[in-house]
């Protein structure tokens, strides 16, 4: 099953990217699907695009719920 | 991981996510939906879908026609997006062009307007969700107009598609010409479709390793747009060859797809039924990869039991399609015919590849993100 990852903006970048920090490690996706974003907003990301937003709570939740599956991030 | 060594011969095994028990386990079943969907947000709507119909057989409750139609409309809308996100991200790629992200973009606010129609007043993952019964064909029409521009000017009917494909200047034309140049159709046979969902749900049921190489008497099954055409076409798809057909398929999909977004309820529409075996209560819904089903066990409304079977790991049986033709390729093809190959089958799974020696290469299929 195709799952997605809460992922903390660092840094927005330019053309409709921005920087993510995913279990320590930065990453840059493409947040084309979800427009204009900032840093400290929880983004979903799957194979580098952002697909939704989740306010911080959520994304908590969902880690937890991966980390129940045994899904590191 | 997909491993070809000397001579090309491909071995693949999946690591992906296949078991969410144990983050559903004691849950209400009420709760159970909008948490799967959260977990698997890629085809969030069918995963929150299928396990919504899931609570309801296992709560005995009847399906509600208006409330199947509207949800079926959401699952079209949402097949939509996957087909937009070929066109506009996939495909671009395979063939040195660039993405259309705007395309996306369009693709989701019409999908996010069609949520809103036809629940105006909830969240569609709700048990009691109030239904507008009838509503949504404006938003459902814009997906159905976007889906066409992108088709451009390809047939709308599959016997025409093999002569277009050959003549048409359109990037998707070239990416079947391409296909059937990289492997003929002598390189092998397609995969049968998978079969029909009680069945599934019957061999999801009585094993639960069933998910992790889904197949029919031990054969692997093809769930995807080329196995949901009726004999004929899927026939005369298949004779453009293993890679070209599939993208055949994909491509008549968007066809279809906008057809049936803006007419629900013709040939392809079938009223939601109920399912339950063998103790287990069952939830299927359509994804443009093919059916998806999850089934489910509750105890004083708690979910005790879920399993569930995703397209994407019928397309990655260790002996199916995907890996025969992978190994078909000559030794030496370079990374670009993988990706091909990869595009044709379309797994929804995030994919590295590297050169471990010059006649072995690895491929990894994985949930890294």
């Amino acid at each position: 099953m195709c799952h997605a990852v809460p992922a903390r903006v660092t840094a927005v970048l330019p053309d409709e990217t921005a920087q993510v920090e995913l279990s320590g490690a930065r990453k840059t996706v493409s947040t084309a699907l979800v427009g204009p974003v900032e840093v400290g907003d929880y983004l979903l990301v799957h194979v580098g695009y952002a697909l939704g937003r989740v306010d911080e709570a959520e994304a908590a939740a969902t880690l937890a719920s991966l980390d129940s599956i045994g899904v590191a991030p | 991981v997909v491993r070809r060594g000397i001579g090309g011969r491909a071995c693949l095994t999946s690591g992906r996510l296949t078991r969410l028990e144990p983050a559903l386990r004691q849950r209400h079943a009420s709760e159970a939906p909008r948490l799967v969907r959260r977990i698997l947000p890629v085809c969030g709507w069918a995963q929150g879908i299928a396990c919504l119909r899931a609570v309801e057989d296992a709560l005995s409750r009847p399906a509600i026609p208006a409330a199947e139609a509207a949800r079926d409309r959401l699952l079209l809308g949402e097949s939509a997006m996957v087909q937009i996100w070929r066109a506009a991200i996939d495909w671009p790629a395979l063939q040195g062009l660039p993405p259309a992200p705007s395309l996306l973009r369009a693709g989701r606010t019409g999908l996010d307007r069609l949520v809103r129609a036809l629940w105006p007043l909830g969240d569609p993952l709700d048990l009691e969700a109030p239904v507008e019964a009838g509503s949504g064909a404006t938003a459902a029409g814009a997906l159905a107009d976007l889906l066409d521009d992108i088709a451009g000017d390809l047939p709308d009917r599959p016997e025409a598609i093999r002569d277009w494909a050959i003549r048409a200047d359109h990037p998707f034309a070239r990416l079947i010409r391409r296909g059937a140049k990289t492997l003929p159709a002598a390189a092998g046979a397609q995969d049968e479709p998978m079969p029909r969902i009680p069945e599934v749900v019957r061999r999801l049921a009585a094993d639960p390793g069933f998910c992790r190489a889904p197949h029919r008497s031990g054969e692997p099954c093809d769930p995807g747009p080329l196995s949901a055409l009726p004999a004929r076409d899927r026939d005369a798809f298949a004779a453009f060859g293993p890679l070209a057909g599939r993208f055949a398929a994909m491509l008549f999909q968007m066809r279809r797809t906008a057809e049936r977004l803006r007419a629900p309820g013709g040939d392809d529409a079938r009223p939601y039924a109920r399912l339950r075996i063998s103790g287990w209560s069952a939830g299927c819904a359509d994804t443009a990869r093919g059916p998806l089903v999850q089934i489910m066990r509750l105890s004083e409304d708690r979910v005790t039991a879920f399993r569930s079977v995703a397209p994407t790991e019928w397309l990655l049986h260790p002996l199916g399609g995907l890996t025969r033709c992978l190994s078909a390729l000559p030794p030496d093809a370079p990374e670009a015919d993988l990706r091909l190959v990869l595009a044709a089958f379309d797994p929804c799974a995030p994919v590295t590849l590297a050169a471990l020696r010059a006649e072995q290469l690895i491929l990894a299929t994985g949930e890294t993100n």
